[in-house]
């Protein structure tokens, strides 16, 4: 099944192609130097932008993989949670696809999309323990096959992605900041007790990251000397060595206090299972960064369990992601009509497919996610 | 490179205007029958719009290959209203092969309203914020526009109808005339101000535009005329990251004009 993807839900403009699962071609535009200007996501801006953005990246993404619409068998879309105007963009454009072309429509939801691109090319075995870490979104799930997720705990407040993002905001940094702190942290030692991990004196799964990034703001405001004095422009690699070490230190206790948080819920989460957790999966932005991935590969080798991580190219939002799930999803027959309606940031996603006989034969699990 | 355009196709012509919450749909060729439905959006006009073109399409017995052109009002108006039909046919053109043109809805106002009015029009839209937009137009049969489409504050618009008081006849359509009505009728108290069954572009005036059109498989540059708030308030954004008004401006610019 060939089925072109389209992801519009915050700054990242993106289609791609993927046959039976395997990426086929990407073609995205960042907005991110455009947002870095504001100190974060203008959301009336990045709508623009993807109006602006998806028409040429479609012609591109055809003209450059030899493909036509004709050869397409489905248009998935990211649904949701995401932007709402953002997300309008998308929804509207793949459903015009849909209507003119005569295609089926399926409708993804972008975190269970981040968790996929984790098991893109892979014979993951499930149950599987997924963790989110996006700047929307953090969350431990259960996976007992590609198409049966449950959540399990999930942020009250904010996620890693807003503490690292507003930690660099602090700073001057560019947005998204959280690549400058993983950088700039990349090899210092961290001092363990600069900044507190949040909300660990609990017994279940769910996160609190806005006490952590209210301690940056105020470490940052009793040390004014390390905040940038002109904000760089976000181009290019970032060289560590040209930055201040006191910056420096700040960025590796920030990276450390997150890895450490997610990591003690991870262990958490992985022991409360009714059964023996197979594989570890992580995804979304922020599960790019070095401490964090180092974290999970030494959690997973002290279970004994594998760690499936996407590439690096594949934690941020993209379009190759919502492509493979739209290949899960229409191969086992779920599609959507052309009323689907887009699900604003902090709320849950419905699994309201419709079911048509499946478009190929194949041993995917069509359980529904339980509500 | 812009697409110049061509005329329509020989088939039905697709009108598609979203920039206000009464969602317009036209299927036809002007001086035939022609299929309209004009209503509200319930919630999303992302949830309606595509439903009821399918639903329309189908009416008529037209595949969407068979279109002669699929036209769109481009704005101004509501940003997301906008950006949801150009979107969608966007992706309707691409996906049935049928090129798309742009219409700018405050001359199909004028238009609508020169079936009634000789003299001068003013299309005048509510435009949010305490601000409208408007442009004047000589009507005498098909409206000429004395001006381009702009954005302006009530008291700036009522100032712009004083003057064209002073050209003729004075008509005032749109919502924002009939939200506004007293500013504009103490700025020109001899100003007729159209009701509200010229709110909405007629639909023969719809297609007579669409018929006129140049199509093009260039997507559609929508007309917001006006920049969203944050880049009102570049300047504040700037100080606060430590940059110089000038170069935010440069940072916005090239991060707005390329594709990488």
């Amino acid at each position: 099944m060939l089925c072109l993807g389209i992801e519009t839900s915050c700054d990242e403009t993106a289609v791609a192609l993927c046959d039976d699962g395997r990426p086929v071609l990407e073609k995205l535009a960042s907005q991110a130097r455009l947002h870095a200007v504001f100190g974060g996501v203008v959301p009336e801006l990045a709508s623009r932008e993807h109006l602006r953005c998806l028409g040429p990246l479609l012609d591109a993404l055809f003209a450059e993989s030899g493909l036509t619409l004709a050869a397409v068998d489905a248009v998935a879309v990211a649904r949701g949670p995401g932007l709402l105007g953002s997300l309008l963009v998308g929804l509207a454009a793949a459903k015009g696809l849909c209507l003119g072309a005569g295609k089926p429509l399926i409708g993804v939801d972008h975190l269970h999309a981040h968790l996929m691109a984790a098991t893109l090319g892979r014979a993951v075995a499930y149950p599987a323990l997924g963790l989110l870490v996006s700047g929307g979104h953090t969350q431990i799930v259960r996976l007992d096959g590609p198409l049966a997720m449950t959540v399990l705990g999930r942020t009250i407040d904010d996620a890693a992605g807003e503490a690292f993002d507003k930690a660099a905001k602090s700073l001057n940094l560019p947005y998204p900041g959280g690549v400058y702190i993983d950088v700039l942290g990349r090899g210092i030692a961290p001092d363990r007790t600069l900044f507190p991990r949040p909300y660990l004196d609990n017994d279940h799964l769910n996160f609190s990251f806005s006490g952590l990034k209210t301690a940056v703001a105020a470490y940052v405001a009793a040390h004014p000397e390390l905040r940038t004095p002109a904000m760089p422009d976000a181009v290019g690699p970032i060289d560590p060595e040209a930055w201040p070490m006191a910056l420096r230190r700040v960025c590796a206790s920030l990276n450390f206090a997150i890895a450490e948080t997610l990591r003690v819920k991870l262990v958490r989460a992985m022991d409360g299972q009714p059964a023996p957790v197979a594989s570890l999966l992580a995804a979304g932005g922020v599960a790019a960064n070095g401490p964090i991935r180092a974290m999970l590969a030494e959690v997973a080798a002290r279970r004994r369990v594998p760690l499936y991580l996407p590439e690096p190219v594949l934690c941020a939002d993209n379009a190759t992601m919502i492509a493979a799930t739209g290949c899960l999803l229409g191969r086992a027959g779920l599609t959507h009509d052309l009323s689907l309606a887009p699900i604003p940031r902090g709320r849950k996603v419905p699994w309201d497919y419709q079911t048509a006989p499946p478009a190929a034969a194949g041993s995917v699990d069509s359980r529904s996610v339980p509500q | 490179m812009v697409d110049a355009g061509s005329p329509p196709g020989a088939g039905p012509l697709l009108v598609i205007d979203g920039v206000t919450p009464q969602l317009g749909i036209t299927l036809g060729r002007p001086g035939e029958a022609f299929l309209h439905r004009r209503a509200a959006t319930s919630g999303s006009s992302a949830e309606t719009l595509v439903p009821r073109i399918a639903d329309m399409l189908a009416e008529a017995g037209v595949a969407p290959a068979a279109l002669g052109g699929i036209a769109c009002v481009r704005g101004p108006g509501s940003f997301t209203g906008i950006r949801v039909a150009l979107a969608t046919v966007l992706g309707l053109s691409r996906g049935c092969g049928v090129p798309m043109a742009g219409l700018d809805y405050l001359p199909l106002l004028a238009a609508t309203a020169a079936r009634q009015a000789t003299g001068v029009v003013v299309a005048i839209t509510y435009a949010r914020t305490g601000q409208v937009y408007l442009q004047t137009f000589l009507a005498d049969g098909e409206p000429l526009p004395m001006g381009p489409p702009v954005a302006l504050t009530v008291a700036a618009a009522a100032v712009a109808v004083a003057d064209a008081a002073a050209v003729g006849p004075l008509w005032l359509v749109g919502e924002g005339a009939q939200r506004s009505r007293d500013a504009f009728l103490a700025a020109a108290s001899l100003a007729t101000i159209l009701g509200p069954e010229t709110h909405d572009p007629a639909p023969e005036i719809l297609l007579a535009a669409a018929a006129r059109a140049r199509y093009s498989h260039t997507p559609i540059e929508p007309l917001y005329l006006r920049p969203c708030d944050a880049e009102e308030n570049l300047a504040a954004f700037a100080a606060l990251r430590g940059l110089s008004p000038s170069e935010a401006e440069a940072r916005v610019r090239d991060a707005t004009s390329t594709l990488a």
